[in-house]
């Protein structure tokens, strides 16, 4: 039972650092962008709130992929935008393949892209 | 539109004077309420469903400061459980304890008469004992709760001085039934009055410690 929790949290929280760098690939956003752009663009299947999001966030930045910098919003507000750091660059590509790999397994177990 | 900062602050048990780190991450929880708010608000949400819709349940903030500083430390000096359950616990348990041998050297002396009841259980200092238990009980789910403890979690950190002694009774129980002491068979009652005096009751008084801390706690909420 532990080991099947361990493997649902490690998913998650892979899957998660994936469409948090994609998006961040693309160009800055702050938290709340990323939370809306992230549910807007998968139709409302993803959802981030706050108490998911920032602690990844803080993760990503702790471990340099991401850098987060004030800056005043479109509304005037300060906010603090995350971007890409130069190793979170590095570090997308092969998270990426990672991922094509890992769904093209369980495609192969389980016939996902025929369901 | 409410004070989000004093909101977050209160939520996250941030201190008086948090580090410029907290300062910042205050800040960014705030803008994040910020903007939820006002989104729900422009699609015509009442004010205080729009607060109520942004702030959560408080179940998704119990923990949150947690999570922020070990993603920020990338460690933590104990786990979760221990922290939330074991600690607590072991806190409460110890306490509770200590605070009862105190009672029975107190009473001991001579100068502090009180009256006797069967197996050595002093009267006087098991009542007083008993009715201070909630005080512990409060204290376990306080230090749970701080932790960011789940509410099962919460209970169990607060029932724990129950939950070891009943353990122990069990244990005994258990003893007696495999090695068959056929001359203590006839003090069942004995036995079990022994569970009732001190877990049961105890766990009773615990349960009530944590219902008025909780209590308190919804009042200052409020």
């Amino acid at each position: 039972m532990a080991m099947v929790k361990r493997v649902r949290a490690n998913i998650a929280r892979g899957s998660t650092e994936l469409v948090i760098l994609s998006l961040l690939a693309e160009q800055p956003f702050y938290g709340f962008e990323i939370s809306r752009q992230i549910e807007e663009r998968t139709e409302g299947a993803l959802r981030f709130e706050l108490a998911s999001l920032y602690p990844m966030l803080y993760d990503l930045e702790r471990r340099g992929l991401v850098k987060g910098r004030w800056q005043p919003s479109s509304t005037g507000r300060d906010r603090r935008y995350y971007s890409l750091t130069p190793t979170g660059k590095t570090q997308l590509a092969p998270l990426r393949r990672e991922w094509r790999s890992f769904f093209q397994a369980i495609d192969c177990l389980a016939g996902v892209n025929d369901a | 539109m409410p004070d989000w900062n004093a909101l977050v602050r209160e939520r996250l048990g941030a201190r008086d004077t948090p580090s410029i780190e907290e300062t910042e991450v205050i800040a960014e929880l705030v803008g994040h309420l910020e903007d939820v708010y006002e989104e729900l608000r422009s699609k015509g949400m009442c004010d205080s469903d729009a607060i109520g819709q942004a702030l959560g349940d408080m179940a998704k903030w119990r923990g949150l400061a947690r999570r922020i500083r070990r993603a920020k430390d990338g460690k933590e000096t104990m786990n979760h459980r221990t922290k939330t359950l074991w600690l607590p616990g072991l806190i409460g348990l110890t306490a509770s304890m200590v605070w009862l041998m105190i009672l029975r050297r107190a009473s001991l002396k001579p100068s502090l008469p009180g009256p006797w009841l069967h197996a050595g259980l002093a009267f006087m200092p098991y009542l007083v004992w008993l009715i201070t238990q909630p005080l512990f009980g409060a204290t376990g789910a306080y230090l749970s709760r701080r932790a960011g403890g789940e509410r099962l979690t919460e209970l169990t950190a607060s029932l724990f001085p129950s939950i070891v002694m009943l353990g122990v009774w069990l244990v005994l129980v258990a003893y007696i039934v495999v090695e068959r002491y056929s001359h203590v068979s006839h003090q069942w009652p004995l036995v079990f009055a022994g569970t009732l005096a001190w877990s049961i009751l105890p766990g009773l008084s615990l349960l009530l410690g944590r219902f008025l801390y909780l209590k308190t706690q919804n009042f200052a909420k409020s």
